[in-house]
């Protein structure tokens, strides 16, 4: 009998979050790595191939400087950078090594001391400041003002142009997401709030309230993924891998073909065809919310409403608690932990959600999982379909 | 944007495509590109027509106003006004 290498996530762990003054970026790779290799009981030397995108901040933390660091003699070495999808992209590419055979167990890792180093001076998206010299694509944007927060309000103004969307709606994103942050004790942000409490909220940029916009803290997480035969050893149930795809659009804010349809409406047929399901099989989903409107754009794209039904569907609360289709049982990157790069904490929760371990979060029965990333100005997204069971 | 000193925001690092396009600009015009095989028009400027790989070429803009969609009423614009300083 052939041995059965069917990808799977073997292993998670988060570092310390939302604020670790004492970690540096590279330190949070490395308690994550611990605490992944304690989780599922995987020795660090039967890793043999890493996976990571960088994103410390201050830190050297390219793949090649901690596949050194970490002291992982890889056969497998992937370093895709696709911004807060990276590790979307990745579970994608070391899926297909493992099943390919080129290695056996996979390392993720991810960390970032961006709040406690950097503090909030990013503000709206600091890449742009004054006087600073830029150079490439974004030569043609940044002299005229534009920030990361400034991108993402953009597509929500045409969203609402074209589809009569509210900011009322797009508030009820960051309502259900805060739900599920009281009950996570690390959450950045745990009081309860109100679509009132959204829409009166400082204006950042128009339409995106304060309230519409992810936190910046500090954190790190860490995957392992083998072959579900060597799962079969190990502590903890895998989460296996059952279908994943990316796809980009565009990379800078002017060059997006459809200021309201993302790769999501590329990747996500791809991902669910591989998987054999459709949206309506979904148990839970983690999506990237950088801004609530992020979120509106991948359940538009993913298919699990109709182009511009998205502000209907939020209202309608599906994703809240409860729900049919609880989203971000974290608290998510709009009130527990975003640190730059968020997407390998949609992955973690993922499994923490199919292994039952979610605690009060946890959603009932939940059997597949669906993880979505959005990396850039929704410009590189990867989607993860994630079962309990063995396909 | 000739005097940098009053300038607020960040500055453009020239290449070797965009250096023909800022030029431009300082003199006053605006220019895109043109793809001679294909005819792709194209902004911002590359070494290349997107659409088909051949070398565009540079094309000025008119400067009459193009259509454009009504802007929604009742809202701040979302461009910075300080841009011009």
């Amino acid at each position: 009998v052939p041995a059965d290498r069917t990808p799977v996530i073997a292993g998670i762990g988060l570092s310390d979050y939302p604020k670790a003054p004492d970690l540096d970026g590279v330190q949070h790779h490395v308690l994550a790595m611990q605490r992944a290799l304690a989780d599922c009981g995987v020795k660090k030397s039967d890793i043999d191939g890493y996976v990571g995108a960088g994103g410390s901040g201050v830190m050297i933390d390219d793949p090649v400087t901690m596949a050194e660091y970490l002291r992982i003699d890889h056969r497998y070495i992937d370093s895709t950078m696709t911004g807060g999808s990276s590790f979307e992209f990745h579970v994608q590419h070391a899926a297909a090594a493992i099943k390919d055979g080129i290695c056996d167990t996979v390392l993720i890792t991810y960390g970032s001391d961006q709040l406690s180093r950097m503090g909030r001076t990013l503000g709206t998206g600091g890449f742009h400041r004054t006087g600073r010299r830029v150079g490439g694509p974004i030569q043609y944007e940044a002299p005229y003002g534009n920030s990361l927060v400034g991108a993402y309000a953009m597509v929500a103004q045409r969203h609402m142009h074209e589809f009569g969307t509210t900011s009322e709606q797009l508030a009820e994103i960051a309502v259900g997401v805060r739900e599920f942050a009281g009950l996570n004790p690390n959450a950045m942000y745990r009081d309860p709030i109100t679509v009132d409490d959204v829409v009166s909220s400082r204006l950042i940029a128009d339409p995106l309230h304060k309230l519409d916009c992810c936190v910046i803290s500090d954190g790190g997480g860490a995957i392992i993924m083998t072959t579900a035969e060597r799962a079969r050893d190990l502590a903890k149930p895998p989460a296996y891998v059952l279908g994943a795809a990316g796809a980009q659009t565009h990379w800078n804010i002017s060059q997006m073909p459809d200021y309201t349809q993302s790769a999501a409406a590329i990747c996500g047929p791809i991902a669910f065809d591989r998987a054999g399901l459709a949206p309506g099989d979904v148990d839970t989903i983690q999506f990237y919310d950088s801004f609530t409107v992020t979120v509106l754009m991948l359940l538009e794209g993913l298919g699990f409403c109709g182009k511009g039904e998205g502000g209907s569907f939020v209202a309608d609360g599906h994703l809240r608690r409860g729900g049919d289709l609880p989203m971000n049982t974290d608290g998510g990157g709009l009130s527990s932990c975003h640190p730059g790069m968020r997407g390998i904490f949609l992955l973690i929760e993922s499994v923490r959600q199919l292994r039952g371990d979610a605690g009060t979060a946890q959603v009932p029965d939940a059997r597949i999982a669906l993880a979505c990333g959005s990396g850039g100005w929704l410009s590189c997204i990867g989607a993860v379909i994630l079962g309990k069971e063995h396909p | 944007v000739t005097d940098t000193a009053e300038w607020e925001r960040p500055i453009p690092t020239l290449d070797g495509v965009s250096k023909t396009y800022w030029e431009a600009g300082a003199r006053g015009e605006l220019l895109f590109q043109q793809c001679p095989a294909c005819g792709n028009r194209q902004l911002y400027p590359r070494a290349m027509c997107t659409a088909c790989g051949e070398t565009p070429e540079w094309v000025r803009a008119s400067g009459r106003p193009a259509r454009t969609p009504p802007a929604r009423s009742g809202r701040r614009p979302w461009s910075c006004s300080r841009a011009s300083g």
